[in-house]
């Protein structure tokens, strides 16, 4: 980076972080949409003026910057403490619950474990092998592949941490199952066949 | 009131998506919260492998006719490596250490070797935060699936935060107790949404890439891992011809690097099957305006540039690919940025230790208060913070390998059984907290007893005051606390 560039990179951050202070001044008053899009305007520019000086590094360098200095100063006072696990808290009195049978227990400790199966390997499974079938339609017949791996491996991963997200948020236990089920079935025909 | 930007969200969804993000907690924290305060600390490692062996030479340059003579040596003291590696110094990073698959060694500026490179605590740090202590290859793939569990919490709490804008500064320190632990939780989670996906997306990439071959190349490449490899981060440059050879042209390499590509920045040199015909040289050089780990020059021994691995200019999936390292360990930016990704890493494991915290807090609203848990929550966090510098003073004191790994785990469990059995939630924080402060005075103590720290380097300076620093910090507040003898926090009945 040149001088001019440190200058412009500064200019920058100064820029992003008095952005960042605009969208505290909205959100402590809001209803003043200019000012709001004003302080996103300024955080983004700040990004493309990284990028034109220092490329993916410089963007990568700001946003790091910006993330630490808002997230800082918003909890910086807690480092006096916060409370915690150590204040007291105040308890509605509730009646004894019944216990449940040793049956019971076992049936539940077995439906975590299906739920754990289910939103770890299973979906982990469906993901990759949906990358697979990603990869059959994008990857050029002739030429280089690499865009077409890295994309299908992104979309995995992703799909990956979506799917057990959904799946654990899909209370009824049978359907959730028949969902990873099917999905992996469908998957792993559509890659495979 | 602000109008909130979020879409409107169903409370049924809401509760779906806070349901799914506390199952998930529950089960990954414990083992979440090791591997991201190991990772944290590890953004130091360079600096870290440096200061446990602090009297070990500053170098600034090494010229090409020393890389040539390391490589001559390298290769006579373990002749049966398959690949020599170089590393001459850079910036953020004066030194100079050369090897093969049997050991690395740190020189000096003339190229003589000073001693082998000895780190036994960094290389735990690694083995924990790379593959939890376990076997490589499924540790690599266990953590990495911890990396897209993270991910998938970071997408099931944004579900969750139907008033993610509204509350966008809102931070209540005191007040009610689940309030402001989930105050901090969203806030510090939300804010660095993009450093948490970028860390935890980059490290499931890292290690699931053996497994995603297996997939893909099952799927699209008639079962062979290699081509797909090939696709992506290139092939051999020159057919195995294993005819035995001297081992010539490094210097002839880095010169004509020099001449061709003179902001090359060269940062590793690989001398590839050496002592044979086909003996090749990789330089790496490093583009400090880019996330990719280094462009790649490959000479022959003659000094014909043979193929350069176009990371900077070739498929953007290429580029993509080569950013993961950088990306994750925030090398990118010398010691500000790293500074910068360590603080944000302590924000990250501040995120897992309040997860948990809100889940207690709730059980206690609940009626269902669980003390015992809470203590071996608390005493779990603080208690394997603590192993961190009691390992590091034990291996500075020549405990290494095994031992530091079992003292780590069973040091831990120790802490949080002990929290569990005896000691209330507060007072094992409170308790603990002090022992890591303790912990990071002696390891730093330790450290300037043995006699070969360097006051001349910065790096060490640095590190030993840092360490003392947070030590006194911690231990002080201990100290101050009058809190420390009291009694276990209880539950306040609703009149």
């Amino acid at each position: 980076m040149s001088h001019a560039d440190y200058i412009l990179a500064i200019l920058a951050s100064v820029g992003g972080i008095f952005g960042l202070a605009l969208l505290f001044a909205v959100w402590r008053k809001p209803g003043r949409p200019v000012l709001l899009v004003l302080g996103w305007a300024l955080v983004a520019a700040s990004l493309v003026v990284w990028f034109v000086v220092n490329f993916d590094r410089g963007v990568a360098q700001v946003a790091s910057l910006l993330m630490l200095i808002v997230a800082g100063a918003i909890t910086l006072p807690g480092l006096r403490g916060t409370n915690g696990l150590q204040a007291p808290v105040r308890n509605r009195e509730v009646p004894d619950r019944a216990r449940r049978s040793p049956l019971q227990m076992t049936a539940d400790i077995g439906s975590g474990i299906w739920t754990f199966l289910l939103a770890g390997p299973a979906a982990g499974a469906i993901s990759l092998y949906a990358g697979g079938a990603l990869l059959r339609l994008t990857k050029p017949e002739i030429g280089n592949p690499t865009n077409a791996v890295v994309v299908a491996f992104l979309f995995s991963l992703s799909l990956w941490a979506v799917l057990s997200t959904l799946v654990l948020m899909e209370k009824r236990k049978l359907r959730r199952s028949v969902y990873v089920v099917v999905a992996l079935a469908a998957v792993l025909c559509a890659a495979l066949i | 009131m602000a109008k909130s930007l979020w879409p409107k969200s169903s409370s049924e969804r809401v509760d779906s998506a806070l349901s799914a993000h506390s199952v998930m907690g529950l089960v990954i924290s414990a083992l979440l919260f090791v591997i991201c305060v190991s990772g944290t600390i590890a953004v130091f490692e360079d600096e870290l492998e440096w200061w446990e062996q602090a009297g070990t030479p500053t170098v600034h340059e090494v010229s090409p006719s020393v890389m040539q003579a390391t490589a001559e040596e390298v290769l006579k003291r373990d002749p049966e490596t398959t690949h020599l590696y170089m590393y001459p110094p850079r910036e953020n990073w004066p030194r100079f250490v050369a090897g093969g698959d049997n050991g690395i060694f740190v020189l000096n500026e003339s190229g003589e070797f000073v001693r082998q490179l000895e780190a036994p605590w960094n290389d735990f740090l690694i083995e924990l935060h790379y593959y939890l202590t376990m076997p490589h290859s499924l540790g690599i793939i266990i953590v990495a699936i911890f990396g897209v569990m993270l991910v998938s919490m970071a997408v099931s709490g944004l579900l969750a935060h139907p008033r993610i804008f509204r509350d966008a500064f809102r931070f209540r320190r005191t007040g009610q107790a689940r309030l402001a632990q989930a105050d901090l939780h969203n806030r510090l989670s939300v804010w660095t949404t993009p450093f948490l996906i970028a860390v935890a997306g980059t490290g499931a990439m890292i290690g699931l890439f053996g497994v995603v071959a297996f997939v893909f190349a099952q799927t699209n490449f008639g079962g062979d891992t290699k081509k797909l490899s090939e696709a992506i981060f290139g092939g051999e440059i020159l057919e195995a011809d294993a005819t035995p050879a001297p081992i010539t042209g490094v210097d002839t390499a880095l010169i004509n690097l020099d001449r061709d590509i003179p902001e090359a920045n060269p940062f590793i040199v690989i001398v590839h099957e050496p002592g044979t015909k086909s003996q090749h040289i990789e330089i790496y050089g490093d583009e400090t305006n880019r996330l990719i780990y280094g462009e790649t020059y490959t000479y022959s021994t003659d000094g014909k540039l043979l193929a350069t691995g176009h990371n900077s200019d070739g498929p953007v999936g290429q580029q993509v690919a080569m950013s993961m390292y950088r990306l994750h360990f925030g090398d990118f930016g010398g010691a500000l940025m790293k500074s910068i990704y360590f603080l944000l890493g302590i924000m990250l494991c501040i995120v897992v230790a309040t997860g948990l915290n809100i889940y207690f807090l709730k059980r206690r609203e609940k009626g269902r208060a669980a003390p015992r848990l809470e203590a071996m929550w608390s005493g779990w966090i603080w208690g394997s913070m603590a192993m961190f510098p009691i390992t590091l003073t034990v291996s500075l004191l020549g405990v290494s390998g095994g031992w530091l790994i079992a003292m780590f785990w069973l040091g831990s469990i120790v802490f949080s059984g002990v929290a569990t059995a005896w000691m209330s939630a507060a007072s094992a924080g409170l308790m603990f907290r002090a022992i890591f402060g303790a912990a990071l005075l002696s390891a730093s103590l330790v450290h300037l007893l043995r006699g070969d720290m360097d006051w001349t380097n910065a790096y060490m300076v640095t590190i030993s005051v840092a360490l003392l620093a947070t030590g006194g910090a911690f231990v002080a507040r201990a100290l101050w606390s009058k809190r420390f003898s009291a009694e276990p926090a209880t539950t306040v009945q609703a009149g």
